[in-house]
C-alpha cells in the first residue's frame, strides 16, 4: 500500500515537474536575454522585476483588493447564470416543442461575443457592478445551457425505460434519471462557463472599471508600467487555473462513478 | 369473468397481436398469442431470436402496448407498467451514479419509509449474495454481480411476478449456470411467479415448470410443455435429453 502511494505521489510530482518545465525554460531564457541587454526595460521588464512587483503588490494588498472585487462579481454573475441556464437547458432538452421556439434565438445570441455587449450593458445598467455582472451572466450562460441540453438529450433511453418500469412520476424521472445522467455534461458546461466568464470579466473590467484585476491592466497601460500588466496577466491565468482545478476536484468528489467512463476511455 | 373465478390464475394473455411500423413497411411481430400463467409458477418462453418473445414479455410488463388483444394481471387489464410486475432486462441497466444499495432500492423511494427501504434492500441483497457490496458502484462489479443487483432491484420492488428477459445471455457459461441455480433457489425461497424469456433451451429446461415454445414470423405460441422433472434438475437423464431434442426440433 505504502509503495503504491509513494509511487502515485511520485507520479503527480512528475506530472507537475513536466508541466512546469516549459514555462521555466522561457523564464530563464527571458532573464538571460534581459541580462545580456537584448531587451528594453521600459517595454519588457525582466522576470525578476515582475516577481518583485508581484510580491510588492501582494504584500501592500493591492492585488488582493482587485482580485476580491473581481471574485465578487464573478460569484454573483456565475451563480445567476447557473441558476438560469441549467433549468432552461433541462426544459429545452426535455420538451421538444419548446426547443423550436427558443433554439433560433439562442443560436443567434450564441454568435455574439460577450465583449460586444459591454457598451450596451454599460448604457443600460450604468458603469457600476450591474453591467459587469450582466457580461458574466451572458458569458457563462451558453456553455452551461448547451451542455445541459446535450446532457438531457443524450440520456440513455434504456435507463429511462427502467424508470418507467419502476413507476417513476415525471418529476422523479427528471430528478432521478435525467438530472444525474445529464450531470456530467452539465458539470463540463459549468467548468467551461466559469472559464468563459472569468475571461469576459477581465475584458469588461478593462473597458470600464476602477477595481478588479482587468482594471489593473488598463492602469498599467496608462501609467506605462509593463511589470504591473505582466503581474495582472499572471494573476488572471493562475486564478483561472486554480478555479478549474478546484472544479475538477469537486467533480471527482460529486461523481465518483465517472471513473467508469475514464477507465472505459482507457480500455 | 372466468379470470376472477380462477384464483390461481395470475397472468392471462388473450389474443395479443403486435405490429411494428417503420419507414420501410410493417412487421407482424406477434399474432394471436394466448397464454396463461398461474401464481407461483416458473414459466419459460423459448424461441429463436426475432420470434417476438421479448416483445411479448414487454407487453406483459406494460412497456409496450399490444396492437390488438389484452393482457390481464390478476383479472385487471394491463395498461402500463405496474408495481405488481418487475422486469430484469438483458443488460443490468444499473444507474452508474448510484451505489449497489441505491440501485437496489431504486423503485422504492417515496413509496416506502426509510427504515422499510433499508430492510427490504438488505433482504434483497442478501438473497442475491451481495450484502457486502452495498457501497460499491456498478463500475466496480463484474457482469454477473451487476445482473444480480438488477435481480435484487426487481425483488426489492416486491412484485407479484418477475419478468426476466434473457437475463443471463450476456454472461459467461460458468457464471450463467451458477446464476441459474441461484435463481431456482430464489424462486423456491420467495415463491414469486417468474416468467423467463430465453433462447437457451437448456436454461428453460433447468429452470421452469412450464415451457412455451414460440415460432417466428409472425410470433405465436406453438406448444406448451409441462416439465415434470424434480429440482434440482439433472441434465444427463435420458428424459431430459429427449425433451431437449424435441424442443430443439420444434423451435425452428
Amino acid at each position: 500500500m505504502v509503495i503504491i502511494k509513494l509511487f502515485s505521489n511520485n507520479k503527480t510530482i512528475n506530472t507537475i515537474l513536466r508541466g512546469a518545465a516549459f514555462p521555466f525554460l522561457i523564464i530563464v531564457l527571458w532573464e538571460i536575454a534581459f541580462r545580456l541587454g537584448m531587451l528594453n526595460a521600459l517595454i519588457v521588464p525582466s522576470p525578476m522585476a515582475i516577481g518583485h512587483t508581484f510580491m510588492k503588490m501582494l504584500f501592500n494588498g493591492l492585488l488582493g483588493k482587485h482580485l476580491l472585487a473581481s471574485t465578487i462579481r464573478l460569484t454573483y454573475g456565475f451563480f445567476i447564470s447557473v441558476l438560469s441556464a441549467v433549468p432552461l437547458g433541462l426544459l429545452v432538452g426535455k420538451a421538444k416543442g419548446f426547443r423550436h421556439w427558443v433554439n433560433p434565438t439562442l443560436s443567434f445570441l450564441q454568435q455574439i461575443p460577450p465583449i460586444a455587449w459591454i457598451p450596451i450593458f454599460i448604457l443600460w445598467l450604468g458603469i457600476d457592478e450591474a453591467s459587469k455582472v450582466a457580461v458574466i451572466i451572458y458569458a457563462a450562460f451558453f456553455p452551461i445551457f448547451l451542455n445541459t441540453v446535450q446532457g438531457v438529450t443524450s440520456v440513455d433511453p434504456k435507463l429511462v425505460e427502467v424508470g418507467r418500469a419502476y413507476m417513476l412520476s415525471p418529476i422523479q424521472m427528471i430528478r432521478k434519471v435525467y438530472v444525474p445522467s445529464a450531470g456530467m455534461s452539465i458539470f463540463v458546461g459549468i467548468r467551461l462557463g466559469l472559464s468563459n466568464c472569468w475571461r469576459a470579466l477581465v475584458m469588461a473590467e478593462m473597458i470600464a472599471a476602477s477595481t478588479g484585476i482587468g482594471s489593473l491592466i488598463t492602469e498599467g497601460r496608462q501609467l506605462s508600467q509593463p511589470d504591473k500588466i505582466f503581474v495582472s496577466i499572471l494573476t488572471i491565468g493562475m486564478a483561472g487555473l486554480i478555479i478549474d482545478t478546484l472544479l475538477k476536484k469537486m467533480e471527482n468528489r460529486l461523481m465518483p462513478w465517472k471513473k467508469m467512463y475514464r477507465s472505459g476511455e482507457r480500455g | 369473468m372466468t379470470i376472477a373465478e380462477n384464483k390461481k390464475l395470475l397472468v392471462e394473455v388473450s389474443n395479443v397481436n403486435k405490429t411494428f411500423y417503420s419507414n420501410w413497411g410493417s412487421v407482424n411481430a406477434l399474432y394471436e398469442v394466448n397464454l396463461t400463467c398461474n401464481k407461483g409458477e416458473f414459466v419459460s418462453i423459448v424461441g429463436a431470436s426475432g420470434c417476438g418473445k421479448t416483445t411479448l414479455l414487454r407487453i406483459i410488463a406494460g412497456l409496450e402496448n399490444p396492437s390488438g388483444g389484452e393482457v390481464y394481471f390478476e383479472g385487471n387489464k394491463v395498461q402500463g407498467p405496474g408495481s405488481d410486475r418487475a422486469v430484469v432486462f438483458q443488460e443490468p441497466r444499473l444507474f452508474p451514479w448510484l451505489t449497489v444499495e441505491k440501485n437496489t432500492s431504486f423503485g422504492l423511494q417515496g413509496v416506502k419509509s426509510k427504515s422499510e427501504i433499508k430492510k427490504i434492500t438488505e433482504e434483497s441483497l442478501a438473497l442475491v449474495g451481495l450484502i457486502n457490496f452495498k457501497k460499491a458502484y456498478p463500475y466496480e462489479l463484474s457482469g454477473g454481480m451487476a445482473q444480480r443487483v438488477a435481480i435484487a432491484r426487481a425483488l426489492a420492488f416486491e412484485p407479484k411476478a418477475l419478468l426476466l428477459d434473457e437475463p443471463f445471455s450476456a454472461l459467461d457459461a460458468q457464471t450463467r449456470s451458477r446464476m441459474q441455480l441461484e435463481l431456482i433457489d430464489l424462486w423456491q425461497k420467495t415463491a414469486k411467479t417468474i416468467i423467463l424469456v430465453t433462447h437457451d433451451i437448456e436454461e428453460a429446461l433447468i429452470l421452469s415448470e412450464k415451457i412455451m415454445i414460440m415460432s417466428p414470423s409472425p410470433g405465436s405460441i406453438k406448444e406448451v410443455l409441462e416439465i415434470p422433472f424434480p429440482y434440482p434438475r439433472n441434465q444427463d437423464t435420458q428424459d431430459f435429453i429427449e425433451l431437449r431434442k424435441y424442443i430443439k426440433k420444434n423451435i425452428s
